[in-house]
């Protein structure tokens, strides 16, 4: 299976410990690598750690 | 960091440990507190190698009855006639707990009754038992019996009077529990017995005593002198080996009947899990730690080590060139105390160190940092017992068969446990975690034929099992009592795969991720519910959507099946906008939404709900919109309910914000 984008991870075609697996920023512009975002008191990050070293690999375009 | 020696069955406590010869006999007594140091091992003598009976024999799978190709023993007597008793004595054949057959001889002693010949059985003619030099059966009473009181004679006479060999009946600690007696005699029994007796050499009181399956063994030198006190199994390896040992419950001529815990009658067990095969078969025979009653403590670790610093209990030493080349197992012979108790001593190691016929076989209360390894444990009540423990590191469990329940974690918490093979044919339980929270479990490999689950979960949270096996448990693999746990690569061949408890409304989650080790394949077990993964019905041709699917009528508005399906991270004051394509299997039975929770962010105080329109078998695009005055992030889920037979789907979402 190929990486998830944040667009693709709206299809629901990925999961995480059995459960759906979408976790997403609403605005391009919200930058969820700051660690600026928390949910019950957890950071909130999603997959944009790993994404972030894709993007800066040029292999993909990530919308921001 | 100093090496002692162990040996129980040729130690002595007095001695100071420093080799074989100067060797401890136990680990209470032995390896004391002021002895023992961080840093040491203790290096334990094993018990003997399994030797081959010389003879195939036919195991069955899912069944107790193991059938030699030919008879090693001989019956004296199977208790199913009554004896004959004397005044006083009041003798039946007795069917409530039979370990053999249906009846037992029963034995009720009265005040009046002080000593000498109790009953007897003609044995219906002359047998000659001089092929053999033991004798094997299993004994009960309702009140402690001290050694010597009580001896089985063998006589020449019909009626139980003249003794041709006397078999001491040793101290019966436990009450109400079944004692596996094997008694040497050294020398070969008479050859023209025509009864059994039992007789009281001291005034026993008034006892009630049964005695069943009463048989002749081999000498105990010789490789094929199977016993009720020997353990028998396909596996020949005198250190692990992928089949389990079990303990007997009765055997009558060519027949084996493979026993459970401490007090499993005849009528009872779960046997043998495996292949079916006739294949040579082996025995072991263990060592016999000092009879106890249940609940008492037959080992003790007495320190504990440090971090980086374990005490360790190796056992498996051969003492003669003192290579960890067996193992050692300690036998309370079906009396009922802790095997070994590890209480309140952290940083202690153990391997190749196993209990059976015990209450408890290892028993690890309130230690951190205590590590377990290499074990092979059966015919306990509690296989393994880690209560109030942390940290609990368990390399592998060979085999923990044929006990109540097999490992049993009980408010143990961070506990990893590397393998678990074959949890197989305990009478409840393959593998407990009750209370018991965040425990990773990397392999269970064979949870199989256990009297209700292979698994279970009871009020425990967040414990993680990495790959599991399990088939042919009674009423379900896996058992969840509220909490949420996860389990991945599961292959699990009970037709009920997740038993949930489906009355606590608790929401109790067994997520099932690659579920049958087949991606895109993930299973959410909950009560009234089951959510899927769904690769038939979706809005896009590719990938997967998600299956909600009622079955119980509790799952309402109040307690709907509820599925998170996104976490988004939202500005402030900017509007967001949710898109899912939802559909149901029936336009009215069921009901389907879209729902953002009020109350996770300010400015959405209120549920933001959308409902799927009353159409059945067609895609709808729900949409919900918020706009939250902070930034922050939501959860936006899909619930369903209504019936017990209908479903909803949810697929594909759009999200964004203004």
């Amino acid at each position: 299976m190929a990486l998830p984008t944040p667009i693709n991870l709206q299809t629901l075609n990925y999961a995480y410990q059995g459960q759906p697996f979408c976790r997403v920023p609403a605005k391009t512009t919200i930058d969820l690598e700051t660690m600026d975002y928390s949910y019950e008191a957890q950071p909130f990050v999603s997959n944009l750690i790993s994404m972030k070293d894709i993007i800066q690999s040029g292999i993909i375009a990530f919308p921001r | 960091m100093t090496t002692f020696y162990l040996d129980y069955e040729n130690g002595d406590d007095v001695n100071d440990g420093s080799d074989w010869a100067n060797a401890w006999k136990t680990i209470t007594s032995g390896a004391t507190a002021a002895r023992i140091a961080p840093g040491d091992i203790v290096r334990i003598a094993k018990s003997l190698d399994p030797t081959s009976l010389g003879i195939n024999a036919t195991w069955n799978d899912l069944s107790k009855t193991v059938t030699l190709a030919s008879a090693l023993t001989a019956n004296i007597d199977m208790g199913e006639v009554a004896w004959t008793a004397s005044t006083y004595v009041t003798s039946t054949a007795d069917n409530a707990v039979p370990k053999e057959g249906t009846y037992a001889a029963k034995h009720v002693f009265g005040a009046s009754f002080t000593t000498g010949l109790a009953s007897y059985k003609a044995l219906g003619s002359s047998t000659d038992f001089s092929a053999y030099q033991q004798v094997s059966f299993w004994v009960r009473s309702t009140s402690a019996v001290a050694a010597s009181t009580l001896s089985l004679r063998l006589c020449s006479d019909v009626a139980g009077v003249t003794t041709v060999d006397t078999i001491p009946i040793p101290a019966i600690p436990a009450t109400y529990q079944w004692q596996v007696v094997t008694v040497d005699l050294a020398g070969a029994l008479g050859n023209a017995i025509q009864s059994v007796a039992l007789y009281a050499d001291l005034d026993p009181g008034t006892p009630t005593v049964y005695i069943d399956n009463i048989i002749a063994c081999k000498a105990s030198s010789s490789d094929d002198s199977l016993t009720l006190s020997s353990l028998i199994s396909k596996n020949s390896a005198a250190q692990g080996g992928t089949e389990g040992w079990y303990g007997i419950q009765s055997i009558n001529g060519t027949t084996v009947l493979l026993d459970n815990n401490t007090e499993t009658y005849a009528s009872a067990g779960r046997g043998y899990s495996g292949t079916t095969e006739t294949v040579a078969t082996y025995k072991r025979e263990t060592i016999k730690t000092a009879l106890l009653g249940k609940w008492y403590v037959s080992q003790k670790v007495q320190d504990s080590g440090t971090l980086g610093n374990n005490i360790e209990f190796q056992g498996g030493y051969n003492t003669a060139d003192s290579e960890q080349d067996g193992e050692t197992f300690f036998d309370s012979q079906n009396c009922g105390p802790y095997g070994l108790q590890i209480y309140e001593e952290d940083f202690v190691l153990t391997n190749y160190l196993n209990f059976t016929r015990c209450y408890v076989g290892i028993y690890v209360y309130n230690n951190h940092n205590c590590t377990i390894s290499n074990i092979s444990i059966c015919n306990n009540d509690y296989g393994m017992y880690p209560r109030v423990t942390t940290n609990l590191l368990i390399g592998t469990i060979a085999n923990i068969n044929n006990n109540l329940y097999g490992p049993y974690f009980d408010n143990s918490y961070n506990c990893t446990i590397g393998t678990i093979v074959n949890a197989n044919n305990n009478i409840n339980v393959g593998v407990v975690l009750t209370y018991s929270d965040r425990n990773v479990l990397n392999a269970i490999t064979n949870a199989n034929n256990n009297g209700l689950y292979g698994v279970g979960f009871y009020r425990g949270s967040d414990n993680i099992i990495r790959t599991l096996s399990t088939t042919g448990n009674t009423t379900a693999g896996i058992y969840n009592l509220l909490g949420k746990n996860y389990i991945f690569n599961a292959l699990i061949a009970e037709a009920t795969e997740v038993a949930v408890d489906s009355t606590s409304f608790g929401n109790s989650r067994v997520f099932s991720h690659k579920h049958d080790q087949t991606a895109d394949n993930h299973k959410i077990f909950t009560e009234g519910g089951l959510i899927s993964s769904e690769v038939s019905v979706r809005h896009t041709a590719s990938g997967i959507a998600w299956k909600l699917a009622v079955t119980s009528t509790n799952r309402s508005s109040n307690h709907p099946l509820d599925l998170e399906i996104a976490k988004i991270a939202c500005s402030a004051n900017n509007e967001v906008t949710v898109k899912a394509w939802m559909r149901k299997d029936h336009a009215t039975n069921i009901t389907g939404k879209l729902v953002c929770r009020g109350g996770q962010i300010a400015g959405v105080a209120s549920d933001v709900v959308a409902t799927k329109s009353n159409v059945a078998d067609t895609w709808e695009e729900l949409t919900i919109q918020f706009t939250p005055t902070e930034a922050g992030v939501v959860e936006v889920e899909v619930w369903a309910y209504g019936g017990t037979t209908n479903s909803v789907y949810v697929d594909d979402m759009t999200i964004s914000q203004a």
